[in-house]
């Protein structure tokens, strides 16, 4: 038996999801977060909504967690201490060197996590070629290890120049400063990345170190009030680059976990294009203050080999999310030219939107879209009743300042709005050469189905899914991730039958190195191991993802093949290829485990709601006028036949708004799947 | 006219913007080029059928509107009876395209079925196009040394190919498949451009679609002319210093700008500046607009994509044949004169709203290049790198170190591992020089070194004119410590320079030093904790300390000894006064 609990912690909301697979129902709760110490708002949601027995019988605690990523934005991790190659102690600081905002001179980077004083050269030095023109010396360590105890430092980052290419010094740093006595977390840069780039691995390493702490402490807390309360299975947190790792992993490999927020959804929505062969699909997350997306192609996020947090480098897998400022709690303003524009600020939930009548003034997307009906009667799952006459008296100045009426200001809002959530689905799709046209939209959050129909028409989509729990999606995926590990090493060489030998070699090391990291208790079905070269025309620097034929681990491909497939994928993204000698740059390696039972979530029923079903007057868009919707429960559409538009389709944490173009019903998996009609 | 709401112009606005960073990737992506894809050398844009900006995505700001004169240029030579359909049109003819004839502008026209709606523009840098010199000329003196011109020819005409034109670029290039490539990437950006301008006015119809781009470019204009009314009216005059011509080297060359700000408009006048030299550092008008817009746009307008209508509140005067407005056959090659220029007009700025403005930057690019043969592969390698300078310190803050100079914010610098995987160079050392930033009450920002060492024979290329003239402080605070280039340090070949392009033999070092920022203020009011904290992180040392901002710091307790320091400040506030 392989019943899981998922607890996925926002800025606002705990969302918490227990999938019992006994008779594959599901439960759903949704807590506030407890900024000061989420461990403990987790482990209480735990234990009021998930009963004793079935905690005990569980198999799977999943987390989804930001506090990794909090203790970067409120900068409340270790103080670490820097050690590098004598001459690059600046490298962290002087970055990339670019600036952000064009215009702005005097726009300034965040500054580094560790001041320049606790930046400490020692001599020694590597070469690209592996080979050690300097020896360490070990004294300059000892001595750095003093100087930074005196700076009260708790935590050391190593990273030497070249270290991917021979971490010999790293090592040797690592035991002469156990050997001086330092007993708090020391991270080296070839253990927390394979890949060059100087600055890029020594960010990485640095934020390993700052984070460690703290994502232990709290990941310990979790863990040792789930066992007292009896539970006996495996706990596992989402990582950056899809996937789970266990606990024991994630306390070594921190950084891993940085951006775990937005990428369950998209595990959740990846997995449900594979269980139900959707094909290509776009996901869509509308929460309260950002609008995420995702492309899913062949059931597979996009994966990008390089992060970034707050300005700062991580060089580790990473989904492939856009996230832009534009949301339900988005506000609307004119601006001193006259022209609308929505978000990036958001209202946050408080005060919130104006029509929740905390104390609001400003309208926001929930406002307009609220006064246009598309909320039906707005009765909300968290018993917040919305206010009407505080949209109209939010959306009133701005309508007053445009010549507008109330009403074609609040289709402004929607359709600025829903522009700029559809220009980072371009982004993802048109921008990298694929055509959204020929796939299906995935919203979910609480604002997605509200705004889907809009937005796939703004796109020329025509089919939309909207999955089951769509309000709770994310705490949802975080039931279905595997258990995942991957690393990575640079080795450029030109591609060659003897260099994908060499690369075998490699892949070899790499995989030993996976199976030495701590993933016990994951009672993996199939292990798979998945192989993957970084592949580049020599002289250019972007370099593409190619997975290789390989047999276990290792390439069976000939460089003619790998040189086919390196070809395909380049003319597909750009349109034509090159005549120019093709290199290996890196070498990548994954072990994939599944994690045992089966989490089929779909057929999952639908909660009712106490709504109203009453039809309402709302806006259709295409029509471009009122007209009576009717409002119907998602619960009750079960099975259901295909009916037409206009609709308002009402569940406990979302609402979904059908225009009258659209054709929806609900698939034998749970999912409610709207049509566009083609114009 | 159609009636256009102000949603659909936002909703047409944001499209646009899009599609001209669709533009840039394809571009990025496809390019051969290292200098497209790590240091953005390029610019792009679309425009209506006026030629008028809609929206652009360049790689460098110093690109920003770069290609609105080529395009009027090219229009008006070609005449609108002779664009069609398909076509893609080259240029490169400095004087017209505003900058030098290694950046290609190609353009086409974007056609609604049958009607001419707009214009794509995309330059980019080609590697060679038979220059006098391989990869870049320092010391040109007319055109006819800068290689093969395109004046508005079509590379593709109705949509095909025009073969002898692209024999013609094999023909006369050192690097004929990079410069092909690069092409191709150009034009398959071009293409991305016109197609998604299509789909937008197919959805929206011609007409909407051009009132709502007039509408937006109003909008623009609205923008720019609230924020210049809201600055103080005046005329101020300033003038700075280029290192020398690049063929006349021992002579500076002076470049002065009156700015004047009356009511909602604003006028840079560059009378007054040398007039045209003998090296390749004059500046066709086009770019001098370009780099007037750009510090325009920095002050006005600085958080909104540019556009057309920003930028009718400006107006810039050069008189022709003087140094900021080339005319045939002057040499344009090196340009940096158009790197120097926006400090020029900032410093004129800063006259009447010091509050408002930074003291200068380490004021240039620090490019370096290195050229050779692999002794690993007995392959050709070029690798490049730009570095960061000290921005200058201003009224709320300390100036940032190590950051890329205003007219490349986008750019990047290469790592250390990467150039060392690439090149055989072995770099000494990475890093912030202290005290290089000009003492303040706020601070210039810190300078870099970077150090290489060459480990074969090969050529090196170092572009470097501002090493001769500091980087200037404001309101009393002092001049930051200028950049220089030290070839072959501490031998007799030592030279300590800024632009340089000669052979050096393996074991040769080259520094590449970029300047720090002026400081803002006087450095006797600077808070001396804030000093400490300076000499503590080793920004500043212990000497500088004591002598700029008479503060006294034990060097081994890390204390401020503040007795000591009040009685420094006092005398040393007394000697100023």
């Amino acid at each position: 038996m392989s019943s899981r609990i998922g607890v996925d912690i926002g800025g606002t909301f705990t969302d918490l999801i227990f999938f019992n697979e006994d008779d594959g129902s599901v439960l759903v709760d949704k807590v506030p977060t407890t900024p000061a110490a989420p461990e403990i708002g987790c482990v209480d949601a735990i234990n009021s909504a998930v009963a004793p027995d079935l905690l005990r019988s569980s198999s799977y605690f999943l987390h989804g967690t930001t506090v990794g990523l909090n203790a970067l934005l409120e900068r409340k991790g270790s103080v670490v201490g820097f050690l590098t190659t004598s001459g690059f102690r600046d490298v962290l600081e002087i970055r990339k060197g670019s600036r952000e905002e064009w215009y702005n001179v005097f726009w300034v980077p965040d500054a580094p996590l560790v001041p320049r004083r606790r930046r400490i050269e020692v001599r020694e030095r590597m070469l690209s070629s592996g080979e050690a023109l300097e020896p360490l010396i070990a004294e300059d360590v000892i001595d750095a290890v003093k100087a930074l105890r005196e700076q009260g430092v708790t935590a050391i980052a190593v990273s030497f120049l070249n270290a991917y290419m021979n971490p010999a010094h790293e090592i040797e740093a690592e035991k002469l400063i156990r050997e001086a006595g330092f007993d708090g977390a020391v991270s080296l840069s070839h253990r927390v990345s394979g890949e060059y780039r100087d600055y890029e691995r020594s960010s990485t390493t640095v934020i390993d170190a700052y984070v460690r702490g703290r994502l232990s402490n709290y990941m310990e807390h979790i863990e040792s009030r789930l066992r007292a309360g009896g539970f006996d299975g495996t706990c596992l947190i989402t990582r950056s680059g899809s996937g789970s790792m266990t606990f024991t992993e994630a306390a070594e490999r921190p950084f891993e976990t940085i951006m775990s927020g937005p990428v369950a959804g998209v595990e959740g929505a990846a997995e449900l294009a594979r269980t139900l062969g959707l094909g290509d699909i776009i996901s869509a997350d509308v929460g309260g203050t950002s609008f995420d997306t995702a492309l899913i192609r062949d059931g597979r996020p996009q994966l990008l080999y390089e992060g970034s947090v707050l300005g700062m480098p991580l060089q580790t897998p990473w989904v492939d999310v856009r996230s832009i400022g534009a949301g339900g709690g988005s506000i609307a303003y004119v601006d001193v030219g006259g022209l609308l524009q929505v978000g990036p600020q958001s209202a946050g939930a408080e005060p919130g939107p104006a029509c929740y009548g905390r104390g609001g003034a400003h309208a926001t997307v929930t406002d307009a879209a609220f006064y246009l009906g598309m909320l039906a009667s707005g009765n909300l799952a968290s018993g917040i009743r919305l206010d009407r006459g505080k949209s109209e008296a939010a959306l009133k100045p701005l309508a007053d300042r445009l010549g507008y009426d109330l009403t074609q200001t609040a289709e402004g809002i929607i359709t600025i709005a829903v522009a700029a959530m559809a220009n980072a689905i371009r982004e993802i799709t048109v921008e990298q050469g694929f055509d959204p046209r020929e796939m299906k939209l995935l919203p979910f959050g609480g604002a997605g189905p509200m705004l889907a129909t809009e937005l796939a028409r703004e796109l020329d989509m025509r089919e939309i899914i909207i999955p089951p729990c769509a309000g709770n999606f994310s705490a949802l995926g975080l039931l279905t991730s595997d258990l995942l590990q991957s690393a990575a090493l640079t080795r450029p060489m030109p591609l060659n039958d003897e260099s994908l030998s060499q690369a075998n070699d490699i892949l070899e090391g790499l995989f030993k190195d996976l199976k030495s990291r701590g993933s016990a208790g994951v009672n993996g079905t199939d292990t798979q191991l998945e192989v993957a070269l970084d592949l580049r025309y020599t002289g250019q620097e972007h370099s593409i993802n190619v997975q290789p034929d390989a047999d276990d681990g290792m390439i069976t491909a000939a460089a003619d093949d790998v040189q086919n497939r390196f070809e395909a994928t380049y003319r597909e993204a750009y349109g034509g290829i090159l005549d120019t000698l093709i290199e290996i740059v890196s070498v990548r390696a994954s072990v994939r485990r599944p994690l045992s039972g089966s989490m089929d979530f779909t057929g999952t029923e639908s909660i009712a709601t106490s709504g109203s079903t009453d039809s309402v007057r709302a806006y259709s868009f295409i029509h471009r006028e009122y007209s009576e919707f009717p409002v119907m429960e998602r619960s009750q559409l079960s099975g259901d036949k295909q009916r037409k538009g206009p609709a308002i389709i009402i569940e406990p944490t979302t609402t979904t708004y059908v225009d009258a173009d659209c054709r929806y019903t609900v698939d034998a998996g749970g999912c409610l799947r709207i049509n566009l009609e083609e114009t | 006219m159609a009636d256009v709401d102000s949603i659909t112009v936002e909703v047409i606005h944001n499209y646009l913007l899009s599609a001209a960073r669709e533009m840039n990737r394809n571009l990025m992506r496809t390019a051969y080029s290292t200098l497209i894809y790590e240091v953005h050398d390029f610019g792009l844009g679309l425009y209506d059928r006026e030629c008028r900006l809609l929206a652009e995505a360049p790689g460098l700001a110093v690109f920003t509107r770069s290609n609105d004169y080529g395009l009027n240029k090219m229009v008006e030579f070609l005449g609108y009876d002779n664009i069609h359909p398909g076509d893609v049109i080259l240029l490169n003819y400095p004087y017209w395209s505003s900058t030098h004839t290694l950046d290609v502008m190609a353009a086409s026209p974007i056609f609604h079925k049958d009607e001419l709606v707009g214009f794509t523009a995309v330059k980019e840098h080609w590697l060679d196009l038979g220059q006098k010199d391989p990869g870049y000329c320092l010391d040109t003196i007319d055109l006819a040394q800068e290689g093969l011109v395109f004046p508005c020819s079509k590379i593709y005409s109705k949509g095909i190919l025009n073969k002898e034109l692209e024999q013609l670029i094999r023909f006369n290039s050192r690097m004929p498949d990079r410069v092909i490539g690069d092409m191709n990437a150009q034009i398959s950006a071009c293409r991305t451009g016109e197609r998604r301008v299509q789909e937008l006015v197919e959805k929206f119809g011609v007409e909407t679609y051009a009132e709502a781009v007039k509408k937006m470019l109003d909008h623009g204009e609205r923008l720019a002319r609230k924020r210049l009314a809201e600055l103080p009216d005046g005329t101020w005059t300033a003038e700075d210093y280029v290192d020398d011509d690049g063929v006349v080297r021992d002579r500076k060359m002076r470049l002065q700008a009156t700015v004047t700000i009356a009511g909602d408009e604003m006028t840079i006048d560059w009378t007054g500046s040398d007039d045209k030299c003998k090296g390749p550092m004059n500046v066709p008008i086009g770019t001098t607009e370009g780099v007037c817009a750009l510090v325009f746009k920095s002050i006005t307008t600085p958080d909104t994509p540019a556009n057309e209508g920003n930028f009718r509140p400006l107006k810039v005067i050069a008189p022709e044949g003087c140094i900021m407005n080339a005319q045939p056959p002057s040499p344009t090659f090196t340009l940096w004169t158009a790197l120097i220029a926006p400090e020029v007009v900032t410093k004129a700025l800063a006259k009447g709203m010091p509050d408002s403005i930074p003291a200068c930057s380490g004021g240039d690019i620090f490019s370096l290049m290195g050229i050779g043969t692999h002794p690993d592969t007995g392959k050709l390698w070029i690798e490049s790198t730009n570095e960061g300078i000290g921005f200058g310190g201003h009224s709320a803050d300390d100036g940032e170190s190590g950051i890329m100079h205003m007219t490349e914010p986008g750019c990047r610098n290469n790592p250390v591992e990467v150039l060392e995987t690439k090149a055989p160079w072995l770099i000494e050392n990475y890093g912030l020089r202290a005290d290089s930033g000009g003492a303040g009450k706020h601070r210039g920002g810190l300078g870099i070194t970077r150090t290489y060492r060459f480990l074969s024979d090969a050529s090196a290329l170092t572009l470097v004119k501002k090493t001769k003239t500091s980087p200037w402080g404001m309101a009393d605070g002092e001049d930051g410590q200028a950049g220089a280039v030290v070839v072959r340090p501490g031998t007799e070949r030592e030279q300590v320079t800024g632009a340089i392009y000669e052979e050096v033999s393996a074991g040769d070092v080259i520094i590449n030093r970029s300047g720090g920022g002026g400081g803002w203020g006087n450095p006797l009011e600077r808070d001396p904790s804030l000093v400490l904290d300076d000499v503590r992180n080793e920004f500043v040392s212990v000497a500088a300390a004591r002598e700029k901002y008479g503060v006294i710091i034990d060097p081994e307790t890390m204390a401020i000894d503040n007795m000591a320091t009040d009685k420094l400040r006092t005398s040393m506030s007394s000697a100023l006064n």
